[in-house]
């Protein structure tokens, strides 16, 4: 499809209500689609930690990111470098002390991917859960809908997450104007508790 | 969230406000993404917005992968959007190690509009791993915005939901420039990477228009997100200096502009015990993405 705005905007405006009214439809069994297909597909985005990639990566190189594994390290993959490059700018090491919080956060963020404990069912999903050993809410780790990721990130770019975890030394760097974003979900975008989970759209 | 995926939205509420709605060149001129190729498709249902992977609630037997694509689609647009048929979406699980991956849960769709079907893939073993893959059997087929179980148990869905990020975007462009899209001509334009990180880009593009004020400061010495009580400082031995941080009101972008905005959301519910069932590690490590038939 196309992105016009103009179709866009007109059927939005004129039949935005009523299709949305079918988003109620229960669930059925249908049938089994047996085609085969049969060409190669090529990737072409990537996704899994959140904002990683906005913060740390310089634009030029996300379509790099994008298409390569989220394991593929340097030089193939930029990114565990430039979270490593990006975090010391503003919070440079300190040798005294033995801080090196862009190496350290390098090696916590990649590879690309979320860490999930299936063992723990019934504990709370939470992003960086697993690696911090439940420290940002759960021990299932992934990611839940209602995960503050923003403020998760910040606090451990510019704030004191790393040392209170004890993965880094006090280095007294930490930026309060910087390390969370005062926000919090809208009630429009909460959870459901009823399958498929995500708030009806807007 | 892809940052700069935002600015699209940003850029549909301008042209609505500015009244020149249809003078505006589709796709190419609002679709401003997080790299070159996925800024040109015609369809945004390559990009991926985020992931999430959680227990069912209420059920700890299964587990959820979401993931949400085609972003910031505007209030009451939602089911005027629609899957690009030429994709191939994966959620990749490698099972203890981090790489690579051994196992694949894929989506692709056939039609186009409401009429819209798309089939599950998997869970199962890959038939390659890296970058080029192909679809492994299928599952079962469903519709374009309608939950569905499948035979075998597993939940699907696949249509528009609000999009559950939120973030003071404008706080962050305040003091992180380089990732606003309008401060680029292309993917290999630096931008104000050149800059330094601090560099300010919501004097830039659509940005420049609902930036409140007090996030434009170009090369802000004293960055700052928003919301801070009165009397906060940045601390006495911030590498930046000791400042006061901002008392403005923070802005949730995703909700806050426009009515909200939307995107296409893929939801697979699956049984536990297909996720573990045949492999050595109930520990597994879980990526997304969008891969193309003609590669661009």
């Amino acid at each position: 499809m196309t992105r016009s705005f103009l179709g866009l905007v007109a059927l939005g405006g004129a039949l935005g209500l009523g299709l949305a009214a079918c988003n109620g439809g229960g669930t059925t069994s249908p049938p089994i689609n047996t085609g085969t297909k049969i060409p190669s597909y090529v990737q072409i985005e990537l996704l899994a930690r959140p904002a990683v990639k906005e913060v740390f990566e310089n634009f030029t190189d996300h379509a790099t990111t994008n298409a390569v594994e989220p394991y593929a390290g340097s030089p193939a993959d930029p990114l565990q470098a430039e979270i490593a490059s990006t975090e010391n700018a503003l919070r440079p090491p300190n040798a005294a002390l033995g801080t090196n919080y862009g190496n350290a956060l390098a090696s916590i963020l990649y590879p690309n991917e979320y860490a999930v404990d299936l063992s723990n069912m019934t504990d709370k999903a939470s992003y960086l859960g697993v690696e911090t050993g439940g420290a940002t809410g759960g021990k299932f780790g992934g990611r839940d809908l209602a995960d503050d990721v923003v403020g998760i990130s910040l606090g451990a770019l510019f704030g004191g997450t790393l040392p209170a975890l004890g993965v880094q030394p006090e280095d007294h760097e930490e930026n309060g104007c910087i390390a969370t974003e005062n926000l919090a979900q809208n009630a429009s975008q909460a959870k459901s508790t009823t399958f498929p989970y995500l708030a009806s759209p807007h | 969230m892809t940052i700069p995926r935002i600015l699209r939205a940003l850029t549909l509420v301008t042209v609505v406000a500015a009244g020149v709605l249809y003078t505006v060149h589709p796709a190419r001129s609002s679709d401003h993404q997080d790299t070159y190729n996925l800024a040109h498709r015609a369809n945004t249902s390559a990009d991926i917005t985020d992931v999430f992977v959680f227990p069912a609630p209420g059920n700890p037997n299964d587990v959820v992968f979401v993931m949400n694509v085609s972003p910031l689609i505007p209030a009451g647009m939602g089911t005027s959007s629609f899957f690009d048929p030429s994709l191939m979406w994966q959620f990749k699980i490698a099972h203890g190690a981090t790489q690579p991956e051994d196992q694949v849960i894929q989506l692709g769709v056939s039609g186009t509009g409401a009429s819209q079907q798309i089939t599950l893939y998997g869970p199962a073993r890959p038939n390659e791993v890296g970058t080029t893959n192909t679809f492994v059997p299928a599952t079962g087929s469903f519709a374009y915005n309608t939950p569905a179980t499948l035979s075998n148990g597993i939940k699907v869905f696949a249509g528009p939901r609000a999009d559950p990020f939120y973030i003071d975007l404008f706080a962050l462009f305040s003091f992180i420039g380089d990732r606003n899209f309008a401060t680029h001509n292309s993917q290999t334009d630096p931008g104000p990477e050149t800059g330094g990180p601090l560099f300010n880009g919501d004097s830039v593009g659509p940005p420049g228009a609902f930036a409140p004020g007090y996030d434009k400061s170009a090369n802000p010495a004293h960055p700052t997100f928003n919301g801070f009580a009165a009397g906060t400082m940045s601390g006495a031995t911030s590498p930046l200096g000791n400042y006061a941080c901002s008392t403005n009101p923070p802005t949730n972008t995703l909700t806050d502009l426009g009515g909200g905005f939307n995107v296409l959301a893929f939801v697979v519910e699956v049984p536990r015990s297909m996720l573990t069932t045949g492999y050595g590690s109930s520990t597994i490590h879980v990526w997304a993405t969008a891969n193309s038939s003609t590669g661009s």
